[in-house]
C-alpha cells in the first residue's frame, strides 16, 4: 500500500491541487472561504468563554485566547480531513468506473489538501505567539511536526474506513457528522482536560484526538518534548495501529468491488 | 504472442430492491434468497498481438462488462484474466473532466490518471490540442465547450497515451463525419504499428471496415468468434432467434 502511494506521488499531487482548488473554484472569494469559517468560530468561542461564562482566565500562565487557538487549530485540521474524507472514494466514481485507477491513493487526498489550510493557520498562530513573546516554540518545530504526522496518520486511517463503508452505506456520512460533533465537545479542546480527575482522566488516554490537541498545546505553549509523555505515546499508537489494521482490512476487502458498487 | 488470455471468466451482479434488502442479505445465512444477474458465464478467449477485434451483441449482452474486465476496472467472480502490455481504455468520453477547470488542466489530470509522467504530458500537450482542433478554447473552463469540443478533447487525450492494447467502447458514435474519419485514420495508424485494438460496436459497417475478427456475445456467453466476413450471417441468425423467442 505504501509502495503504491510513493509510486503515484505525481498523481497524488495533482489530485490534491485539484481538490483544494476545485472546492471553491466557482466562488469569487475562493481563497477566503476555507479560512473564514474557522476564524469566525474561534472568535465566537472566545467571546462566549470570556464574556459569557466569565471564564477567560489564563491557563497555567498562558493567555486564554492563545490557549484556545492552539487547541482549535489542530481540531480544525483533524475534523476537516475526516468530514471531507468520507466522500473521497465516491467523489471519484466517474474515474473508478471508467479507468483502471489506484483507488488506495484517494483517502489520502483530503488529509493532504486540509494540510494546506492547516499550514496557513499554523503560520498565523506562529505570528501570534511571536507577538506574545513566546518565542520558544521555534526550537520545538520538529516536535510539532511529529504531532502533525500523528494527526495525518489518524485521520487518513479513519478515511480509509469511512470512505469504503460510505460506498455501500450512505448513512455513514450522517453518523460521522454526529460523531465529529460529539468528539468536539467531549474532547478537552475548548475546556481544560486537567480539570478531570480519577477514572475520567484515565479515559482521556483512550481518546487519540486528545493526544494530538494536548500535544500541540504542550509543544507550542509549554515547550514539552513529546517523548516525555510515554503513556500518551503508547496508548495513541496502540489505538491508531489497531485502527490502521481494521481500516486496511476493510478497504482491501471491498476494493475490488468499488467499480461495480459505485 | 498472446496479449490477453481470458479463461472461464464469470461475472454476475447481485440485484437488490433497496438498501434494506442489502442489509438483510448481509446478515442472513440464506444467501440463495438474492437474485443474481449473470452477465458473463464461463467466457474464454485469447487475443493475440496485432489483432483488431470487434465485440458485437444486443443491448445488455455484456459487452461493456467484458471490456471493463479486460481493462482491469472491474474483477471477475471466477476465472482468470492475464494481460501482457499496457492497456488504455476509452469506455466513456469526457467523464473525467471537471467543468470548472480549463481544458489544459483537465488534459494534465486525465493523462496523469492514465499513467503518463509530468514530462510525457508536457511533450504531448501540443499534439493533443492540435488533434482536438479546439484552438484557444483550451485555456477556458470545460463548461464553455460545446458537446463536440468536449468529446474531441477527451478523445485526443485518451489516444495520446501510447498503449499496446487499446480498448474502446461505443464512443465513436458521437462526433461529426470529419472527426470520425480522423479518429478512424488514427486507429488504422495504430493497427499498422502492430498494436492490438478491441472495440465494442453496434455498427456492422464500421466493424467490417477495419477489423479482422469479430466476437458476438449473447446470453452471457460467446455466440460467435471468428472471421469478420461471416459476421453478417451470424448477426441475422441471432436476430431471428431473438424474434422467435
Amino acid at each position: 500500500m505504501i509502495k503504491n502511494l510513493i509510486n503515484n506521488k505525481d498523481l497524488i499531487l495533482i489530485l490534491v491541487k485539484r481538490d483544494f482548488e476545485g472546492r471553491y473554484k466557482n466562488s469569487v472569494l475562493y481563497f477566503v472561504w476555507p479560512f473564514l469559517h474557522p476564524f469566525l468560530l474561534t472568535l465566537t468561542l472566545w467571546f462566549v468563554f470570556t464574556c459569557g461564562f466569565k471564564n477567560g482566565n489564563s491557563v497555567n500562565g498562558i493567555p486564554f485566547i492563545l490557549w484556545l487557538i492552539t487547541g482549535l487549530i489542530p481540531w480544525y485540521f483533524f475534523s476537516e480531513s475526516i468530514s471531507k474524507g468520507v466522500i473521497s472514494i465516491k467523489e471519484y466514481a466517474y474515474i473508478i468506473k471508467n479507468m483502471p485507477f489506484p483507488i488506495e491513493i484517494l483517502p489520502v487526498i483530503k488529509t493532504l489538501s486540509s494540510l494546506i489550510t492547516h499550514s496557513f493557520f499554523l503560520l498565523v498562530l506562529f505570528l501570534i505567539l511571536l507577538f506574545y513573546h513566546l518565542n520558544n516554540f521555534i526550537f520545538f518545530i520538529p516536535n510539532l511536526i511529529y504531532f502533525i504526522f500523528c494527526s495525518m496518520i489518524l485521520s487518513t486511517s479513519i478515511n480509509y474506513f469511512t470512505s469504503s463503508i460510505f460506498v455501500i452505506f450512505k448513512d455513514t456520512a450522517e453518523i460521522l457528522k454526529i460523531l465529529v460533533n460529539f468528539t468536539f465537545w467531549l474532547t478537552p479542546i475548548i475546556w481544560n482536560g486537567n480539570l478531570l480527575t480519577g477514572k475520567l482522566k484515565m479515559l482521556l488516554y483512550l481518546n487519540p484526538v486528545y493526544y494530538i490537541i494536548n500535544g500541540y498545546r504542550d509543544t507550542l505553549l509549554y515547550s514539552k518534548p513529546f517523548w516525555n509523555d510515554l503513556k500518551g505515546i503508547s496508548s495513541f499508537w496502540i489505538i491508531t495501529l489497531i485502527l490502521i489494521y481494521v481500516s486496511s482490512k476493510i478497504f482491501n476487502k471491498l476494493k475490488s468491488g468499488f467499480a461495480d458498487m459505485l | 504472442m498472446c496479449l490477453i488470455k481470458i479463461e472461464n471468466v464469470s461475472k454476475s451482479f447481485k440485484l437488490y430492491h433497496n438498501m434494506y434488502d442489502k442489509v438483510k442479505n448481509m446478515f442472513s445465512f440464506n444467501k440463495s434468497s438474492i437474485k443474481l444477474h449473470n452477465v458473463l458465464k464461463n467466457v474464454s478467449l485469447n487475443v493475440d498481438k496485432g489483432e483488431t477485434v470487434a465485440i458485437l451483441g444486443m443491448n445488455g449482452c455484456g459487452k461493456t462488462t467484458l471490456l471493463r474486465l479486460i481493462s482491469g476496472i472491474s474483477f471477475p467472480d471466477s476465472g482468470n484474466i492475464n494481460r501482457n502490455g499496457k492497456i488504455t481504455s476509452i469506455l466513456s468520453l469526457g467523464s473525467g473532466f471537471h467543468p470548472d477547470f480549463s481544458g489544459l488542466d483537465n488534459i494534465k489530470f486525465y493523462a496523469s490518471i492514465m499513467g503518463l509522467s509530468k514530462k510525457e504530458i508536457k511533450s504531448k500537450i501540443e499534439e493533443i490540442v492540435s488533434f482536438a482542433e479546439i484552438g484557444d478554447f483550451v485555456n477556458y473552463p470545460i463548461k464553455t465547450y460545446s458537446a463536440g469540443m468536449k468529446m474531441r478533447l477527451a478523445f485526443s487525450t485518451a489516444i495520446s497515451v501510447d498503449p499496446d492494447i487499446l480498448v474502446i467502447d461505443e464512443v465513436l458514435a458521437v462526433g461529426d463525419a470529419y472527426f470520425k474519419k480522423k479518429c478512424l485514420d488514427r486507429f488504422k495508424n495504430f493497427k499498422e504499428q502492430g498494436k492490438t485494438i478491441i472495440f465494442a460496436s453496434h455498427s456492422l459497417g464500421l466493424v467490417k471496415q477495419f477489423c479482422e475478427r469479430a466476437i458476438i456475445l449473447n446470453e452471457a456467453s460467446i455466440f460467435f468468434d471468428g472471421e469478420v466476413g461471416q459476421v453478417d450471417d451470424y448477426y441475422k441468425k441471432l436476430i431471428t432467434k431473438r424474434t422467435i423467442n
